[in-house]
């Protein structure tokens, strides 16, 4: 079994990588700070990262290239006081509330099958799904055309209304949405497991298409996708999952993690893009290029 | 796959020399590894680009990529037409995919660009479809592998 060949966390040969747990941060300090590790670890400064976090206030994150229409109802962010923030990643709107967001940063070279990309979802998923496992969560990975009624392109704005083969379902319902970026043999992976889900909450922020009726929108995105806390049973808090996560990355992947802080020179990076970049209206709101 | 007139950089990049002016696109591999690409980001004409750096990117379902330069110069033009449709650098990489034409700095960089051969060796793969396919077939073996998995032992 290959589970027996990779090396675990009680091996003294396991990959050493970095824990963060951050503190919760607003959308641009999350972004920033994601963006600042894939710079350090570019650079050579620091080792594989995962980092657990959380947003406050709450936020909706878009794709990279997402263009801005009617299907996010920024009124309806502003008025609850949640964040927006424009990730260095592709994919669609999530919006991050009651959640357990993870970064992966490591080099191509750190991960069993990371120069492939569906080798590097796979290795990583592979922390994930393990940590699930400890909850008595079953997930696997999603296929694009695959995902029962789930993969309906029914509200094609809200990540969490597809689910594609990078993404972790469980019985056809998308429980981690991931997305990742690469530049020059780095990789940056992160991705959203819902504790739990507010539909009401949901829609009004990301209503998606204004063409279908309210209820048919929520029973697609209710079959679509679903909080670790329904597929558990009981309330799941942040603590709880993160130590799940945990112990997941060090059974799959067999890395040792060790709890460590931000470099200051990430700290001044992430600094620098929360100014330049993940704040800057230039950035969240810029025209997507044609397509 | 990989055409020999070409010269080709570990980014994955392929560059055509055509007098003072070289076109650049993605290479095949690049191309499929990505996936359906949905979205390209491309600079405008006058840009400096510099050699192994980032001078765009291509988004597809799996991820954004950096597009890495092959060598260092000056946008003369990009490739509109694959701003609208940019699934045609999965189609047609080498051709109608081309990214921009770039006029090259004297020290572009050319002469440390790799050959056909030399490319397909770095990549390790032969035929990109080939790795492809095998890499669906080990996924599937995953998750087959992962059902059997119990982890009551650890709890």
């Amino acid at each position: 079994m290959s589970d027996a060949a990779e090396p675990t966390a009680l091996s003294q040969s396991a990959p050493v990588w970095r824990l963060i747990l951050s503190e919760p941060s607003d959308a641009a300090g999350n972004m920033a700070v994601d963006e600042a590790i894939f710079r350090a670890r570019a650079e050579g400064l620091v080792p594989p990262t995962l980092r657990l976090y959380r947003w406050h206030p709450p936020a909706v994150s878009l794709g990279r290239f997402q263009a801005l229409d009617e299907r996010i109802n920024l009124d309806a962010v502003a008025r609850r006081g949640y964040g927006i923030v424009r990730r260095p990643t592709g994919g669609r709107a999530i919006l991050h509330s009651d959640e357990l967001t993870y970064s992966v940063v490591v080099r191509e070279t750190d991960l069993a099958g990371g120069e492939t990309l569906m080798g590097s979802y796979r290795t990583i998923s592979r922390g994930i799904e393990a940590g699930l496992a400890y909850l008595g969560v079953r997930v696997s990975l999603g296929a694009e055309r695959d995902t029962g009624p789930a993969c309906e392109k029914a509200l094609p704005t809200i990540c969490f209304a597809k689910a594609a083969r990078c993404d972790l379902v469980a019985a056809g319902r998308k429980v981690v949405g991931s997305a990742q970026t690469r530049s020059r043999g780095v990789i940056l992976q992160h991705g959203s497991i819902p504790l739990t889900i507010d539909l009401d909450d949901l829609l009004a922020v990301l209503p998606g298409p204004s063409d279908q009726p309210l209820e048919e929108r929520r029973r697609k995105v209710s079959l679509a996708a679903v909080g670790v806390a329904e597929l558990v049973g009981r309330p799941v808090s942040f603590d709880e999952l993160a130590g799940a996560i945990r112990l997941g990355f060090a059974r799959r992947p067999g890395v040792r993690l060790c709890e460590g802080p931000l470099l200051p020179q990430e700290e001044r990076w992430a600094a620098e893009l929360v100014a330049a970049k993940y704040a800057n209206a230039e950035w969240t709101y810029r025209a997507p290029p044609r397509s | 796959m990989y055409p020999e007139e070409l010269r080709y950089h570990e980014g994955h990049a392929w560059v055509r020399e055509d007098g003072e002016e070289l076109t650049i696109g993605v290479t095949m591999y690049a191309a499929d590894e990505m996936g359906e690409i949905i979205f390209a980001e491309l600079p405008e004409e006058g840009t400096e680009i510099e050699r192994d750096e980032a001078y765009g990117s291509i988004e597809s379902a799996k991820a954004v990529e950096d597009l890495i330069a092959p060598v260092a110069g000056t946008v003369v033009r990009r490739n509109e037409a694959v701003l609208d449709a940019p699934e045609t650098i999965n189609e047609d990489p080498y051709t109608d995919g081309w990214l921009i034409v770039v006029r090259a700095d004297e020290d572009a960089g050319l002469d440390s660009l790799l050959t056909a051969e030399e490319y397909r060796a770095h990549v390790g793969a032969p035929e990109a479809e080939e790795e492809a396919e095998e890499e669906e077939e080990e996924q599937e073996e995953d998750i087959e592998e992962d059902e059997d998995l119990s982890y009551d032992e650890d709890e």
